[in-house]
C-alpha cells in the first residue's frame, strides 16, 4: 500500500502525462485527499451507526495522513462508540498532541476516563476544555455531575449554573443542579430547579419524578402524587409506581400506596423494593402476616435488602414473634440499617 | 337542624317517660313478699354504704387507709344492691348507690348506665350524681364528659367543709386534662396476661420478679391459703406465691409456704435482683402494716425478720425495693416523721454489718402532697420507677419514672409512663426487669381469668415506622445517556479537478499557435469540449474534472496532432499541470507519440479508449492522401528482447491494420516493431519504463 502511494506521488511530481502502449493506470493521486475522503466517509458511517465500517475508514484516513487532527478525534469518537475506551483516550492524545486548543477532544477524553471511572483524570480534561472554550456547556455539566457523584454538591452547583448560563434551556443541567440542592436538603430550590427543566423538556419522565420525589421530600406530598402522575402518563414504569405509592403512603392513602406498589411489580416482577413497601403499607394497616409475606418475597429477590428485615422484624414483634423479630433486626443491623441495630439491642 | 330537634323532642320525651319507681306497696301490691325480700336487701347494702360514707368523709382528712376501706366496703355492698335492683330496675335512688358503688369496685366503668339511669330517673337523686357521672366518665376515658360533669358538680360546692372537695373535683379536671394530652400519645406496649399457671379467677397482684425474669413472686386471695381464713368480707387471707420460668414459659405458681406464709395477710413487697431477698408486708393491725425480710437458703426461705425501727414505725409500711445490691432499701410509709403530705417514698442504706441506718425521704422532686406507692429501683441502680397520685397522673396512681443522677445528687423530674399502660385507675405496683424490656403488674380486664390479674406489660419502645425504598435517577445524564461527543465535521476534498495549462506553440519557431484542443472522454469515446488556444500568447488551459480518463488532441493545420492522456481517478487531488505543447509541421522524419492507443496488457489487442485517436490518426491520413507514415511499436526493457520485438511488432500492425479497415492504402502505411532498442527514457523506473511502452509514428514522405 505505502509502496504504490509513493508512486504515485513521484508520478505526479515528474511525469504528469503518461502514455502507454500497454494499459497503465496510474493514479494521479493525493493522498490528503485520499484521506479526507476517507475520513467523510467514516462520518457518513458513523452516523449511520455502523462503528466499524466507520473505524475501517478512519484507519485507512490516518494511515494516509498521519497528522489528520479531526480524522484521530473522530477515530477516538469511534471507538468510544464501540466500547474501546482505552482506544479512544489514545487517539485523544494524539488529537491533542497535535491540537492543543482542540476543546473536544479534550471533553471527549474526559468522556472517556469518566467511562473508566477515572474520575480526577476526567475532571481535569473538563476543566481544560472549559479553559480553552468558556462556553463549553457540556463541559461545565459533566463536571458537574462528576462534583456531584462525589458528593461535591455545592462545587457542582457552580458548574450546572455555567451550564445553564451558557445553555438557558439545558433541561440536564437543570435536573442536576435540582439533584445537588436537593442532596443539600434545599428542598424548595430542588423543586424550582426540576419544575425549569421538566419546562426545557416536558417529555422525560425521569424529570417528572425527581420533581415528585422532591415535592414528597418537602412534604408536599399531593404535588409529589401529581408530578408521579405525570411520569406515569410519559412511561409508566416500575420506577414512578413505586414513588408514587410511597407518596400515597405518606399521605395516608394506604389502599392507593399498595394499588401502585403493585402495579410496579406487575410491571417488574422482581421489583424488590415494591414488596417490601407494600410491605410497610401493609404494616401500617396492621396486616403484619401480609407485611411479613411480602417482606419475605422482597428478601428472596434480595437477601441483602437490610430495610425488608428491618420491617419484616417490626412486623413479627407485632405477631409477638420477639425472637423472629430479634433475629431479623440483627440482620438488618449487619447489613448496615442502623435502625436495625438500634432495635436489636433492646433484644435480650 | 331540624331533623336534630326533632331527636332532642323525642328523646326528652322518652326520659319523661322513663319513671321513677319506689319500693313501696302501692307499687308492688301484687308482690309483697318480693318488695321485703327487696328492702332488706337495700338495707343491707345501705349498712355497707353508710360506713363507707363516713370513711369517705374521713378519708378527705385521713387520706388513703380511710379511702381504701371505705372503697372495700362499697365494693361489697354491690351484691346486696343487685338483688333489689332485679325486683325493681326503675329506683333512682338504688342506681345511683348501685353506680356509685360500682365506682369502687374491679369493674368501675359499668357504673355507667347506672348512673344515667338515675339521673334519667332523678336529676336530684344525690347531690353526687354529677361528681359520680364525672368519675364514671373519667374512667372510661370520656375525659370531656368527665371534665362536664366535674364543673357542675363543683358548682354545687360551698360551705365550710366544701375546700377540699373543691381541691379534689379540681384535681380530677387536671387529671381528665392530663388524660387528654396521655392518651394523644400512647405509648407502644403490649399488655399480656401471664396466663392461667399464674392468674385465678381469684385476685393475683402484687408481682416481684428477679432481675433476669426467671423467677416471680406474687400475692394471691386463693383457696388454699394458710389456714383457709376469711376476713370480714368473705375474701381469703393474702399468701405469697412462685413461680419460676420452665422452658421460657411460666410453670405452675406454688404456695411459697412456711414460714413465710402465716394464717394472716401475708403480701409480696420487694424481691432483690439475684431473687435471694424477698420483702414481705405483714399487718398485724396495731402496726398497720411492717416490712421483713426473708433469705433463701438453699432450698428454703427463711423466717421473716422485721426490718426494724429505723423502717418499721407504728405508721403503715409497705412496697419495698432493694438496689441491685440490697444494701439499699427504698420503700413506702405513712409516717409522720418527715412526711410531705400521704404516703411517701423513704430511701434507707445497710451498714456494713448488715445494719439498716436512717431513713429519709426521697424528697419532693418525687413526693407528693398526695400518695405514693410502688417504690421499684431499676437493676441499674438509677432508675426509680413509683406510683403517684400527684404529678401528672390521668387518675388515681400513675406509674412515673425519674432516673438519679449520681453527679448532682438528684432525681429527674418524673415522667408519666403514658398510656395505655397508665390508666384513669389506679396503676401500681409495677416492677421491670432488668432489660427494661418487660414490666408487671396487677391490672382487672376484659381478657382476665377473673378479679385483679398479674400482667405483663412488653415495652415497644417508639414506633418503629416501616422503612421505604425509592429511587430516583438524579443525574440526568446517566437517567438517559445522550450521546455528547460531536464528530468534527466533514473536510471539502479539495482533488476533484485537474487543470491542464500551458502554451501551444510551432515546434520549430516556438510562436505562439492557435491550435484546437479535444477534450475527450476516452471511455465513452466523445468529445467533452474544444478549446482554443490563445492566438497571440498560445496559451490554454482545461479542466479536467476527476473520476475520468482523458484524451487530449492538440489540432491545427498544417501540423501533426498532438495527443495526451490523463487518467483522472475520483479520489485525485486537485492539481495543476502545466505542459506546453510543441505543435510540429507535417514533414519528414516528424515523429509523434500517440498516447492516447491502448492495448490489453501483453497483448496486441486494441482497447476500445483507443477509438478516438485512432479516428484521429485516419482523418490525418485522409486528409493528407499522399503522405506515408511508420507506425511503430516500443517496449520497455523487461521481459526478452525477441518477445519485446515480436510484441512490439504485433502491436504495429494492430494499428496498421485498423488503417487500412478504415480505408487507409496499404502502400502508405509501414508497421514496425522496435522491442526495447529505442528508448525515449530511462528503464530504471516505473514511469520510464511506462514512456518507452508507446506508439508513434513517423512521417515517411509526403
Amino acid at each position: 500500500m505505502k509502496k504504490t502511494v509513493l508512486t504515485a506521488i513521484t508520478a505526479i511530481l515528474l511525469q504528469p502525462v503518461f502514455s502507454q502502449t500497454d494499459t497503465v493506470k496510474v493514479k494521479i493521486n493525493d493522498p490528503n485527499a485520499e484521506a479526507q475522503k476517507y475520513y467523510n466517509s467514516g462520518i457518513n458511517n458513523f452516523s449511520n451507526k455502523n462503528f466499524n465500517g466507520a473505524l475501517g475508514d478512519f484507519n485507512q484516513a490516518i494511515t494516509l495522513m498521519p497528522d489528520f487532527e479531526k480524522a484521530w478525534y473522530n477515530r477516538g469518537l469511534t471507538k468510544f462508540e464501540l466500547m474501546d475506551m482505552r482506544g479512544a483516550i489514545e487517539d485523544y492524545n494524539k488529537s491533542i498532541s497535535l491540537n492543543a486548543s482542540a476543546d473536544n477532544s479534550y471533553f471527549s477524553r474526559g468522556q472517556a476516563k469518566a467511562a473508566l471511572g477515572e474520575k480526577p483524570a476526567a475532571m481535569e480534561d473538563y476543566s481544560k476544555a472549559i479553559m480553552i472554550n468558556p462556553s463549553h456547556a457540556q463541559a461545565y455539566y459533566y463536571r458537574g455531575g462528576l462534583k456531584f457523584e462525589s458528593g461535591e454538591y455545592k462545587a457542582s452547583i457552580e458548574d450546572f449554573d455555567n451550564a445553564i448560563r451558557i445553555k438557558p434551556d439545558y433541561a440536564y443541567a437543570y435536573n442536576d443542579r435540582g439533584s445537588a440542592k436537593r442532596q443539600l436538603e434545599d428542598y424548595k430550590g430542588a423543586i424550582d430547579d426540576y419544575s425549569k427543566a421538566v419546562v426545557a423538556n416536558p417529555n422525560l419522565a425521569f424529570l417528572q419524578v425527581n420533581l415528585g420525589s422532591a415535592r414528597r421530600k418537602n412534604g408536599d406530598f399531593k404535588g409529589a402524587i401529581l408530578a408521579y402522575d405525570q411520569a406515569i402518563l410519559l412511561k409508566p414504569d416500575h420506577i414512578s409506581y413505586n414513588n408514587r405509592g410511597s407518596a400515597k403512603f405518606d399521605a395516608g392513602d394506604l389502599k392507593g400506596a399498595i394499588d401502585d406498589f403493585g402495579m410496579a411489580i406487575r410491571i417488574k416482577s422482581d421489583y424488590a423494593f415494591a414488596y417490601n413497601n407494600r410491605a410497610a403499607a401493609k404494616m401500617k394497616q396492621k396486616d403484619y402476616k401480609g407485611c411479613i409475606d411480602d417482606c419475605t418475597q422482597a428478601i428472596s429477590l434480595n437477601d441483602k435488602y437490610g430495610f425488608a428485615y428491618l420491617n419484616r422484624g417490626s412486623a413479627k414483634e407485632m405477631l409477638r414473634d420477639f425472637d423472629g423479630a430479634c433475629s431479623d433486626w440483627k440482620k438488618a443491623g449487619e447489613l448496615g440499617v442502623g435502625a436495625g441495630k438500634s432495635y436489636h439491642q433492646d433484644c435480650k | 337542624m331540624k331533623k336534630i330537634y326533632f331527636l332532642l323532642l323525642f328523646t326528652g320525651l322518652q326520659q319523661l317517660s322513663a319513671q321513677n319507681v319506689e319500693f313501696t306497696k302501692d307499687n308492688f301490691k301484687a308482690n309483697k313478699e318480693g318488695l321485703r325480700n327487696a328492702l332488706k336487701s337495700i338495707d343491707e347494702g345501705d349498712q355497707l354504704f353508710k360506713q363507707a360514707d363516713e370513711m369517705m368523709e374521713l378519708s378527705f382528712k385521713e387520706g388513703y387507709r380511710m379511702f381504701n376501706n371505705a372503697a372495700s366496703m362499697y365494693k361489697h355492698a354491690i351484691p346486696s344492691y343487685m338483688i333489689a335492683q332485679s325486683f325493681n330496675p326503675s329506683n333512682a335512688v338504688l342506681n345511683f348507690k348501685i353506680g356509685w358503688c360500682m365506682l369502687f369496685s374491679n369493674t368501675k366503668t359499668k357504673a355507667i348506665p347506672y348512673l344515667e339511669k338515675a339521673y334519667s330517673l332523678n336529676s336530684a337523686v344525690d347531690p353526687r350524681i354529677h361528681y359520680a357521672l364525672g368519675r364514671a366518665y373519667h374512667l372510661n376515658l370520656e375525659w370531656d364528659k368527665g371534665i362536664k360533669e366535674y364543673n357542675i358538680y363543683k358548682q354545687t360546692l360551698v360551705g365550710k367543709d366544701a375546700a377540699p372537695k373543691i381541691e379534689d373535683v379540681a384535681k380530677k379536671i387536671s387529671e381528665c386534662n392530663n388524660g387528654i394530652e396521655l392518651v394523644k400519645k400512647p405509648v407502644r406496649v403490649f399488655i399480656d396476661n401471664v396466663g392461667f399457671s399464674i392468674n385465678s379467677q381469684l385476685p393475683e397482684y402484687g408481682p416481684v420478679i428477679s432481675a433476669d425474669e426467671s423467677m416471680m413472686i406474687f400475692t394471691s386471695r386463693r383457696e388454699n391459703t394458710t389456714g383457709g381464713g376469711r376476713d370480714m368480707f368473705n375474701e381469703f387471707f393474702e399468701d405469697i406465691y412462685v413461680t419460676t420460668k420452665i422452658g421460657g414459659k411460666w410453670g405452675p405458681a406454688k404456695n411459697i409456704g412456711t414460714p413465710i406464709n402465716t394464717e394472716g395477710h401475708d403480701a409480696t413487697s420487694g424481691l432483690s435482683a439475684d431473687g435471694q431477698k424477698l420483702l414481705i408486708y405483714i399487718d398485724k393491725g396495731k402496726d398497720k402494716g411492717d416490712l421483713y425480710e426473708c433469705v433463701l437458703k438453699g432450698e428454703l426461705w427463711s423466717k421473716p425478720e422485721n426490718l426494724g425501727k429505723t423502717i418499721n414505725t407504728n405508721e403503715h409500711e409497705s412496697s419495698a425495693a432493694y438496689t441491685f445490691d440490697a444494701n439499699t432499701l427504698y420503700f413506702v410509709s405513712d409516717k409522720q416523721e418527715d412526711n410531705l403530705g400521704d404516703r411517701d417514698i423513704y430511701v434507707c442504706t445497710r451498714d456494713a454489718k448488715g445494719k439498716w441506718g436512717k431513713a429519709t425521704n426521697i424528697g419532693m422532686t418525687i413526693n407528693t402532697k398526695y400518695g405514693e406507692e410502688g417504690a421499684f429501683i431499676h437493676p441499674d441502680g438509677k432508675t426509680l420507677y413509683f406510683s403517684s397520685q400527684g404529678h401528672k397522673s390521668m387518675g388515681g396512681f400513675d406509674i412515673f419514672k425519674c432516673v438519679y443522677d449520681d453527679k448532682t445528687k438528684t432525681w429527674s423530674r418524673p415522667e408519666n409512663l403514658g398510656y395505655p399502660v397508665n390508666t384513669p385507675d389506679d396503676d401500681v405496683f409495677f416492677v421491670l426487669s432488668a432489660s427494661g424490656r418487660h414490666g408487671y403488674y396487677a391490672s382487672v380486664r376484659s381478657d382476665g381469668y377473673g378479679e385483679k390479674d398479674i400482667y405483663m406489660i412488653t415495652f415497644l419502645g417508639a414506633e418503629k415506622p416501616p422503612a421505604l425504598s425509592t429511587e430516583d435517577n438524579l443525574l440526568a445524564s446517566l437517567a438517559a445517556p445522550v450521546k455528547e461527543n460531536v464528530m468534527a465535521p466533514m473536510v471539502e476534498v479539495k482533488a476533484s479537478l485537474t487543470i491542464l495549462k500551458g502554451t501551444v506553440v510551432d515546434a520549430l519557431t516556438k510562436k505562439p499557435l492557435e491550435s484546437t484542443i479535444d477534450l475527450i472522454d476516452n471511455q465513452r469515446n466523445e468529445i467533452v469540449a474544444t478549446f482554443t488556444s490563445n492566438a497571440t500568447s498560445g496559451k490554454y488551459l482545461v479542466s479536467l474534472p476527476a473520476g475520468k480518463n482523458y484524451g487530449i488532441a492538440v489540432k491545427k493545420d498544417g501540423y501533426l496532432f498532438h495527443s495526451e492522456n490523463f487518467d483522472i481517478p475520483a479520489s485525485a487531488a486537485y492539481q495543476e499541470v502545466v505542459k506546453d505543447i510543441e505543435l510540429k509541421n507535417v514533414k519528414v522524419g516528424t515523429k509523434i507519440v500517440l498516447k492516447n492507443i491502448f492495448f490489453d496488457f501483453d497483448r496486441a489487442t486494441l482497447r476500445p479508449e483507443s477509438t478516438n485517436e485512432l479516428e484521429r490518426l485516419t482523418k490525418l491520413l485522409n486528409d493528407l492522401p499522399t503522405m506515408k507514415i511508420e507506425i511503430s511499436g516500443h517496449t520497455d526493457s523487461k521481459g526478452s528482447d525477441e518477445y519485446n520485438l515480436k510484441l512490439s511488432q504485433s502491436r504495429a500492425q494492430t494499428v496498421v491494420d485498423y488503417l487500412i479497415a478504415k480505408g487507409i492504402g496499404k502502400d502508405r502505411l509501414k508497421a514496425a516493431g522496435y522491442g526495447e532498442t529505442k528508448p525515449i527514457d530511462t528503464n530504471d523506473t516505473d514511469e520510464g519504463r511506462q514512456n518507452n511502452r508507446r506508439t508513434e509514428f513517423e512521417i515517411l514522405s509526403k
